[in-house]
């Protein structure tokens, strides 16, 4: 893969979940990324418990890829490549 | 006494007509149990084999049909995931029967016998599904279903993680799926999303490497971690069930222990007939007793855990601990 074609670690778009609970955090988590091309990259925001520990797992089920985590706190930034 | 007690006892009249050919197949069926006497004069409830609570819609349309004609307005739903249609008349037991069995439904059963087995969805719909529960249920299911006299009735569940919504612990002969994880350190990239995922805190970030470190101690097997790390450095080892007996519900509750670990599929039905074999034997003489309540004398726990280890095998729990009362009723002292 190219440079062009990598994924981008810096995304335009980011989605804060923290105030949604399940299952309304996954169906925004859903919506944000149905709104993106194949490849492109967003950033989500999730809280540390519930979020943290059924999303990730959720976004790999449906063929999204985690390409970086940080922790800020008691919060998750997770840069998600969509259908990589 | 259960309720269909009176049915079976002998001296008992049982409210058949006195002639046309479905009278003796009443009898026989009546016998054989999924047919329920209810409070009122001349009304049963028949209880249909639903194993692991799945039903095709063609064999959903003909027991609204037979329910329709020959029940009252309403299905039950059991507690062990069965449909039950009330309200039939002792005389049409026999035209519901045949009627279902058109499409292949079958009447449950019960009294001492194996009953239907139960399972939830598993890993065909359920997301954290493990094992196919659904599959594992309809084999033991066609296998042992019915299997009697025994001592006492005899129930299973199939769970497909350990989330364990069919309450395995709570059946004399429980399976629960399971995945034993391990670490592919080259593979790994210290994102730190497994340690976040385990709710069990099964797995802790070492401080100088980042490396995640498996705690098997605290671990349920229950493959979060798995589903979670996105470079598959998180794999499953072993997949397998955990195997449950003596537990129960009722007038007195026993949590069931588990005897073995990340059982193969192809074991399951070998494990069910050593169980089933063990409880006949040494259930004999003994009364109306559960599984489980057997086990709970010590030496009976010991020669059972020894008399399972060949069957078991490698999977088999090492001094397994025996199966607990789990008394619900407030027991006033001095009662």
């Amino acid at each position: 893969m190219n440079d062009e074609k990598r994924p981008t670690l810096r995304p335009r778009r980011r989605v804060n979940l923290t105030a949604s609970r399940c299952p309304i955090s996954m169906v925004r988590a859903k919506l944000a990324l149905d709104a993106l091309a194949a490849g492109e990259t967003i950033e989500l925001v999730l809280a540390e418990g519930e979020q943290i520990q059924d999303i990730p797992r959720t976004l790999k089920q449906e063929g999204h890829r985690v390409l970086r985590v940080n922790r800020k706190g008691a919060n998750y930034h997770l840069i998600v490549c969509k259908g990589c | 006494m259960d309720r269909n007690q009176g049915v079976k006892s002998k001296g008992r009249k049982v409210r058949a007509p006195a002639e046309g050919p479905s009278a003796e197949a009443d009898f026989v069926a009546l016998k054989a149990g999924g047919i329920i006497r209810q409070r009122q004069k001349d009304r049963y409830t028949m209880r249909l084999k639903c194993p692991g609570g799945r039903l095709p819609l063609e064999r959903l349309a003909r027991i609204l049909e037979v329910a329709h004609r020959y029940g009252g307005d309403h299905v039950h739903l059991s507690a062990r995931q069965s449909i039950e249609i009330p309200y039939v008349s002792l005389s049409d037991t026999d035209r519901v029967r045949r009627s279902l069995a058109e499409v292949g439904q079958e009447i449950a059963s019960c009294g001492a016998r194996v009953r239907v087995p139960t399972a939830c969805a598993g890993c065909e719909l359920n997301p954290l599904g493990l094992v196919d529960t659904q599959r594992m249920a309809r084999l033991a299911c066609d296998r042992f279903f019915g299997q009697g006299p025994l001592p006492h009735k005899f129930k299973m569940a199939f769970s497909g993680c350990p989330n364990d919504c069919p309450h395995t612990s709570t059946n004399d002969l429980g399976f629960q799926g399971a995945v034993e994880p391990e670490l592919d350190e080259g593979a790994c990239t210290q994102c730190g999303l497994c340690v976040a995922a385990c709710k069990e805190g099964a797995i802790r970030q070492d401080s100088a490497t980042s490396t995640p470190r498996w705690i098997p101690e605290k671990c349920l097997y229950c493959g979060d971690c798995v589903r979670a790390c996105p470079v598959d450095a998180w794999r499953a080892r072993r997949t397998g069930w955990m195997v449950r007996v003596g537990g129960k519900h009722g007038r007195h509750p026993i949590t069931g222990a588990t005897v073995a670990e990340f059982l193969p599929d192809e074991k399951v039905l070998e494990t069910i007939e050593a169980v089933l074999a063990w409880y006949r034997k040494f259930g004999q003489g003994k009364g109306r007793v559960r599984l489980g309540a057997l086990l709970l004398e010590p030496r009976t726990w010991r020669q059972f855990v020894a008399d399972l280890a060949p069957v078991l095998g490698q999977w088999a729990v090492r001094n397994p601990s025996p199966p607990r009362p789990n008394e619900i009723h407030l027991m006033k002292s001095g009662a």
